[in-house]
């Protein structure tokens, strides 16, 4: 299986704390909302990174396959 | 608030089972230990909002067999139903569940000893059968059930974070379990995500009441009572209300909302700026109401975060310092998200302000998580709490101590069910570590290959142990070789003659010099002997393995061997011999794994070899086609290529000739792929007859008339598995007409038997027209 770039919006501005938790995405606010952008290697990867979110209370408003790298 | 104990560590220190004497002296049936923690319920806190109108819904939801509180991380499902059951007054039994509950045993111990706290004795016979090895899970369950109905009264079992459950099997047994749940008894679940029951069918029988985010969500009145009733804070309405909509009512931002107000100076200006901001609610609100901390509590509760649960003593331990009961009774009285359970001395920081606690401390001090799970594994593996150990051992980094572990407890594992939560520990661990423990890597193999689905997993490791014996033989004690041979002869990888020699090697080493894996060894050599086609040495062999004084306790061997000394037996004719060996072999397997393993499939196969015997070829091919299924991997191996072929043959009897046709080709392409496969290229060119002949026969000779309209309709039926009585339900006939009309369709064909029916309608092109709708 080969690693996908996954965009992910979240409700609310992340700090730095909670941006943390998401190493090796970048991030950046929107709007009062966080994209995050990052490459995850597996569907495994995927649902720990929304178990993440779970962790975090966080509220996920979109999650996308994005082609190419991340710009940022 | 809700609470979830990721790191929840056991306790020794519990009453301990009868009979836990002779468990103690075989550490392979050890149970898990029984954990106070895990079984206490927290204590309600002062200074918390009552919410009546949820102990309100949970009271009209009395009479439905399942509630379902779930919503996400925060919003105060635990002391929502805390809460009702202190109400209620009635018995309830509370268990809280964690990652490592996924595991049959271990998850029914707790319920059944949760139950037995009630009262003693409702959950003795289901705790003994959780102890007989060879009892399937689903005894357990029953027994339980019983015990709970013999109570009588109302009872109410809570799950908490069930979300932490997430093994197929242990849902299953959970779902088994409501089916089955007394009138007297209610089960309520607390999950973060919906858990993958069949709800619709319990919603529709009215036996499923629900509590959502959006009940627990706090109203204007509860923000009231919170913020202003019980925080003291002078706010007003509109002040309320912008905390409320800033929130969105989620109770643990509104709880560090009232936290933090109370240390800022100016808070009509707080207010408005947090309600205009955007940053991340309970992120922002943790890190202030952290700083608001003086230092010495601050730096306390940032380190006791990230150890999920905990004792006074843990922390003295781990932290160096003596005040930490002092600390945690401040912490608690000031509603610091630090909860106190009701048994025992453990308590838990709230998950979603550990989360950012954690993050802060990771901030701040980036050695100090490490020092603290490191020291935290020390004190739990001293206490024999390995489980827990394992967890912050891995969590400090520090590979060394989870090798060691692992490698004192691998055998105990793989026997007790846990082979699953062996191998993922394991994948967690460097090449290097597994090269100078080749008997954990050799272990690790075996638990692949129980486990199934992880052919080439399997490889790695087997490889990984051969290269440190390879490089290093005199380290390479006689019990990494008895065990790694054992996983040679069992996954038959390289040929059925390696796997043979690799048995007897194995069998030699156990008897030589590792008494603890004969019996594994034993049953190994006798699957390898029976694709070698040595019958008589395969049934010796395994019979040894089960006749062995240690085989109760070495359950996965135990089932392998009965598997082999079923199939023995129906390759001889010896029909109740084989069918008793089978059912053994899937009981023992239905306690330690789920049917879906290595092992399930292995007694699928021997239960399908049964019922090719007994006459159902529809049975067989049902269980053959199962264990297809669970054989099925990235890789061909011997056992997928072996029921492929007895796939065929069972199809082939039932006149399926185009899809016996198929799967024989599928075992053809694999065993294209293995080397030395024994007897299973014979069996299959032997298949590939019987099939041409079967073809040859049903399309010989005519038809003395077609069968009419209702016969057809019969005749199509008849390729089911349904009887006389059921087909007769599916046209709306009685059975003695199905009968009749039976009878005349044999009579056309020129058959005796509905499989020969089958397999001349089907060769005459009978059968072409789709079904009649059901």
């Amino acid at each position: 299986m080969r690693a996908r770039t996954y965009r992910l919006e979240v409700e609310g501005e992340l700090g730095d704390l909670a941006g943390s938790v998401f190493s090796g995405m970048s991030m950046r606010h929107v709007h009062g909302n966080t994209v995050l952008i990052g490459s995850v290697p597996d569907q495994a990867a995927l649902s720990g990174l929304l178990q993440r979110c779970a962790d975090l209370g966080v509220t996920v408003l979109s999650i996308n396959s994005v082609s190419g790298e991340p710009r940022e | 608030m809700a609470l979830t104990n990721n790191l929840c560590p056991e306790q020794r220190r519990t009453r301990m089972m009868p009979g836990s004497a002779a468990v103690e002296l075989h550490p392979a049936a050890e149970l898990p230990p029984l954990a106070e923690a895990k079984l206490a319920a927290p204590r309600l806190r002062r200074g918390m909002v009552r919410r009546r109108r949820i102990e309100d819904a949970l009271e009209t939801g009395a009479d439905a067999a399942l509630t379902l509180v779930s919503a996400p991380v925060g919003y105060g499902k635990t002391t929502a139903v805390r809460a009702w059951c202190e109400r209620s007054a009635a018995p309830f039994a509370w268990v809280t569940l964690d990652g490592q509950d996924n595991d049959l045993v271990r998850l029914w111990t707790y319920a059944a000893a949760a139950v037995d706290g009630v009262r003693d004795g409702l959950g003795r016979r289901a705790l003994k059968r959780l102890r007989t090895p060879g009892v399937p899970i689903e005894a357990a369950v029953d027994e339980l059930m019983n015990g709970i109905a013999a109570f009588g009264e109302q009872l109410t079992i809570v799950l908490d974070d069930l979300h932490a459950i997430t093994a197929q099997e242990c849902l299953a047994s959970i779902e088994y379990a409501i089916e089955r749940l007394p009138p007297s008894a209610r089960l309520i679940v607390i999950t973060r995500a919906d858990p993958a029951f069949r709800l619709a069918r319990l919603r529709a029988r009215g036996a499923l009441e629900e509590l959502t985010a959006h009940e627990l969500s706090f109203t204007a009145a509860e923000c009231t009572e919170l913020l202003v009733e019980r925080g003291g804070l002078e706010l007003s309405g509109e002040q309320i209300e912008t905390l409320r909509k800033r929130t969105d009512g989620w109770p643990a931002a509104l709880y560090l909302a009232a936290l933090w107000l109370r240390t800022v100076e100016d808070q009509n200006r707080a207010v408005l700026e947090f309600g205009g901001g955007h940053r991340y609610v309970a992120e922002y609100l943790s890190h202030e109401v952290l700083d608001a901390l003086d230092h010495d509590h601050r730096a306390f509760l940032l380190r006791i975060a990230i150890l999920g649960g905990f004792t006074v003593e843990l922390c003295d331990a781990v932290l160096a310092r003596t005040d930490s009961a002092r600390l945690l009774a401040e912490l608690v009285e000031s509603n610091m998200f630090v909860l106190s359970l009701e048994r025992g001395e453990w308590f838990r920081v709230h998950p979603l302000f550990a989360e950012f606690a954690g993050a802060q401390l990771a901030s701040e001090d980036p050695g100090a998580a490490a020092l603290i799970h490191r020291r935290a594994a020390r004190w739990l593996r001293s206490r024999g709490l390995y489980g827990e150990a394992t967890m912050h051992a891995s969590a400090a980094g520090d590979d060394e101590v989870v090798t060691e572990i692992l490698s004192e407890h691998h055998l105990a594992m793989i026997r007790n069910g846990r082979a699953g939560t062996l191998l993922r520990w394991v994948r967690t661990l460097p090449d290097d570590c597994l090269l100078t423990h080749p008997e954990l890597t050799a272990a690790a193999a075996g638990a692949a290959t129980v486990l199934g689905h992880l052919t080439l997993e399997r490889r790695r490791l087997v490889q990984l142990a051969s290269r440190r014996k390879a490089e290093h033989p005199e380290r390479f004690g006689p019990y990494a070789e008895a065990l790694l041979a054992t996983v040679r002869a069992a996954s038959i990888d390289c040929g059925v003659g390696e796997a043979v020699a690799a048995g007897r090697h194995a069998v030699k080493f156990a008897e030589r010099d590792a008494d603890d894996v004969l019996v594994g060894a034993l049953a190994a050599l006798g699957g390898a002997l029976y694709f070698a086609g040595e019958l008589d040495e395969a049934w010796a062999t395994a019979l040894r393995a089960v006749e062995h004084p240690d085989a109760a306790r070495r359950a996965p061997a135990h089932a392998l061997a009965r598997s082999t000394l079923a199939l023995v037996a129906a390759d001889r004719g010896r029909l109740t011999s084989a069918r008793n060996h089978a059912e053994r072999a899937r009981a023992v397997v239905g306690r330690i794994t789920s049917s879906r393993s290595w092992l399930g499939a292995n007694a699928a196969v021997a239960t399908g070899a049964v019922l090719a015997v007994d006459g159902d070829p529809a049975g067989a091919e049902h269980a053959f086609a199962c264990a297809e299924h669970f054989f099925r991997d990235e890789v061909a191996t011997i056992h997928h290529a072996c029921v492929l072929v007895r796939l065929a043959d069972a199809r082939c009897r039932r006149g399926r000739f185009d899809e016996a046709d198929t799967a024989l080709r599928q075992a053809r392409d694999a065993l294209a792929e293995l080397p030395d496969s024994g007897t299973i290229p014979a069996r299959a060119a032997e298949c590939e007859k019987t099939l041409e002949r079967a073809r040859r026969r049903a399309s010989n000779g005519t038809m003395l008339a077609p069968p009419s309209e209702a016969e057809s309709a019969v005749l199509r039926l008849l390729t089911t598995d349904l009887s006389a009585r059921e087909i007769g339900g599916e046209l709306f006939l009685s059975p003695n007409t199905v009968r009749s009309h039976t009878r005349a369709i044999y009579r056309k064909l020129g058959v005796r038997s509905r499989e020969s029916a089958v397999a001349r309608a089907s060769a005459l092109g009978l059968l072409e027209r789709p079904r009649s709708p059901r």
